[in-house]
């Protein structure tokens, strides 16, 4: 018997830990694409690892005398092919026990350059985690802010060839918070971005700066604002409704973008009226941890700032309503899902719209939760024939602990779908169940752990559900894209930790990238 | 030497763990999980004798793990590359058997994937 599989079913850092714990000598070699690699283990501990990436970083020191530097440096080659070996999704790997050292090892004579003592993988595993995490808790606030953007009209598709910097509109923007942190940290990425931003803390306040603001750049002023602030009057809390309102007394046209923790149907019908061009949700899940919360609000600032482009460049050039797409056929499905996963190639923001645009042409209703802490909170939902706003007012005041929804902790767990047959209580009580029969839960998974759940019924007609392996497999393409674009984040913060005086830790953590990249 | 431990431990297992002491809700990594308690890696390690509750998501499809445990020893760490680590020795207290039934399931398929390794023939 033999300790082998495939990395779908055992992910790397378990199968690390196994051996490990064994305490024994042998190789772990691990093949797959884009990567393969080997690790040496003598007693348990960790030798030399090297990767598709690595390994001729790893054969020039074979061939020199391992002085502290030396040694310094093949730690950091061997940190960074187990970071790139654990990220691997699919492939397979073969622990081959050994009774002493193989004097030859990935080509190399392994007895000039391996550590001496090796080091303890607990120490490495333990580190690799919290990478791995923080790229989670990173990829989850992407999903929670940048993906909660509802746009109330339409507006142009935005590609990365037509964005105009908010530098070149040069706009000018009123941010209206009465919290002074969100104030601060969106003030912040808007001035970096090179607007002009002024700033008030409540309505009066800002009613007072409005009409200056519009005798001087009544063409390029952009309000954004939050919807739940006292009203002037002090005796109501939609302080930012009564804002926009008495903004349209004086200017029509000023775009709106409103800030809201959540908002009732109603209060999105006003702001429909007053023209509000968008409506952005702020992060709630944090607010009680001040370092986390901040970080959430950062990501959403990012998210406004990319949003309030399109606005700006959207109100002043008014674009003709996309169609709605008809429902497809097989044929047509296979195309779309084929036009949707090149669309994925790109770093990834719309992803949630982008899945539910996916799941909307499987399913009569598809709503996506987020993992965190053991719970999960609905983010985004599509239902066929219900506006989209009803739906998310609905989704996002639906969050649960998992471990009493059975089906979604099942998912959680296991990491893979669950398919809900009839005859079984409906899923979640909390979403109307109206005529579903079954139901389907797919983890979207990002470093093998579950990041969302999307949930999917046909309640309007009761119809089974169909074959949805198109739907499954999108959804692995859409937790890789989540990974890229993870990356991408990492290679920016990179960027500006590094000066360009100091290259040396720089190039020593974007060859591998760089390589892998060709 | 003999082995004096009760429970055998099965480090060096790496689980995320979030765990709650008061009302303070914070998170760890659980490794060297054993019948009797674990490891809890975790910056700033609160004192000797502080109940911490846990909850782990056990790996291999086996679910979720809460338990309320003890500290029973503190680790400061030595730094990175001392091979000390940061963390506190937990002791569990009453397991309800729903919690006993998933350790014992994530101890069973521990030692089976490590007999495994044992098992095999030198090449």
């Amino acid at each position: 018997m033999a300790l082998n599989g495939r990395l779908e079913d055992m992910n790397l850092l378990e199968i690390l830990q196994i051996v490990a714990f064994s305490k024994k000598t042998g190789t772990l070699e691990v093949r797959a694409q884009p990567a393969s690699g080997s690790i040496l283990f003598r007693s348990g501990r960790l030798l030399c690892a090297l990767s598709s990436s690595t390994a001729a970083a790893v054969r020039e020191l074979a061939g020199k005398p391992l002085d502290p530097a030396g040694q310094a440096d093949l730690e950091s080659q061997i940190g960074i092919s187990l970071r790139e070996l654990v990220a691997l999704r699919e492939g397979r790997f073969e622990f081959r026990l050994c009774r002493s050292l193989p004097v030859q090892w990935g080509g190399l004579d392994a007895s000039s350059f391996l550590l001496a003592d090796g080091v303890d993988p607990q120490e490495i595993l333990l580190g690799l985690a919290r990478e791995i995490d923080e790229a989670r808790r990173d990829t989850a606030r992407l999903l929670e802010t940048a993906d909660a953007l509802e746009e109330v009209e339409p507006a142009a598709a935005s590609s990365d060839e037509g964005t105009v910097s908010l530098t070149e509109l040069g706009l000018s923007v009123l941010v209206v918070d009465d919290e002074p942190l969100v104030v601060q940290i969106v003030s912040q990425e808007l001035d970096d971005a090179g607007c002009l931003v002024v700033s008030a803390s409540g309505t009066e306040e800002a009613v007072e700066l409005i009409p200056a603001l519009l005798s001087r750049a009544k063409s390029s002023l952009v309000v954004v604002t939050d919807a739940g602030m006292p009203t002037s009057t002090g005796d109501g809390f939609d302080g930012g409704l009564e804002l926009i309102e008495r903004l349209r007394k004086l200017d029509a046209t000023v775009p709106v973008l409103l800030m809201a923790e959540s908002l009732s149907t109603d209060a999105r019908a006003r702001a429909r009226r007053l023209g509000v061009q968008k409506i952005a949700f702020k992060p709630t899940l944090t607010k009680l941890d001040p370092e986390e919360y901040g970080a959430d609000l950062r990501s959403f600032a990012r998210a406004l700032r990319r949003e309030l482009s399109d606005i700006a460049v959207v109100t002043r050039d008014p674009p003709t309503a996309a169609p709605e797409e008809p429902s497809l056929n097989h044929e047509a499905i296979f195309d779309f899902l084929k036009t949707m996963t090149d669309q994925l190639a790109a770093p990834a923001t719309g992803i949630t719209r982008m899945i539910l645009r996916v799941a909307s042409k499987y399913v009569e209703r598809a709503v996506l939760f987020l993992v965190k802490d053991g719970r999960a909170c609905g983010l985004a939902g599509v239902h066929h024939g219900r506006p989209t706003a009803e739906v998310i007012d609905e989704v996002r005041a639906i969050a649960f602990e998992l471990q009493h929804v059975q089906p979604f902790a099942e998912v959680v767990y296991s990491r893979s779908p669950v398919r809900v047959t009839e005859g079984r209580e409906p899923v979640l009580a909390a979403l109307d169940p109206g005529r579903s029969r079954e139901q389907a839960l797919f983890p979207l998974l990002h470093n093998h752990e579950v990041l969302a759940v999307l949930y999917c019924d046909n309640p309007t007609t009761g119809a089974p559900l169909s074959k949805l392996t198109g739907l499954s497999l999108f959804l692995v393409q859409a937790g890789m894209a989540l990974e890229n674009a993870s990356l991408h984040r990492r290679l920016q913060s990179m960027e500006s930790r590094y000066s360009l005086e100091d290259q040396g830790p720089l190039t020593q953590e974007l060859t591998p990238i760089v390589r892998n990249g060709r | 030497m003999i082995e004096k431990r009760i429970h055998p431990r099965f480090g060096p297992l790496v689980i995320k763990t979030a765990f709650t002491v008061g009302s303070d809700r914070r998170e760890g990594y659980l490794t060297n999980v054993s019948a009797g308690g674990a490891f809890l890696a975790v910056d700033d390690p609160p004192p000797l004798g502080t109940e911490v509750e846990i909850r782990a998501i056990l790996p291999w499809r086996i679910g979720e793990l809460r338990a309320m445990t003890r500290v029973a020893w503190r680790s400061k760490g030595g730094g990175r590359g001392s091979g000390k680590i940061s963390g506190v020795g937990l002791a569990f207290e009453e397991l309800d058997p729903e919690a006993k039934e998933l350790l014992d399931a994530y101890l069973e398929k521990f030692t089976e994937l490590a007999a495994r390794i044992e098992e095999l023939h030198e090449g």
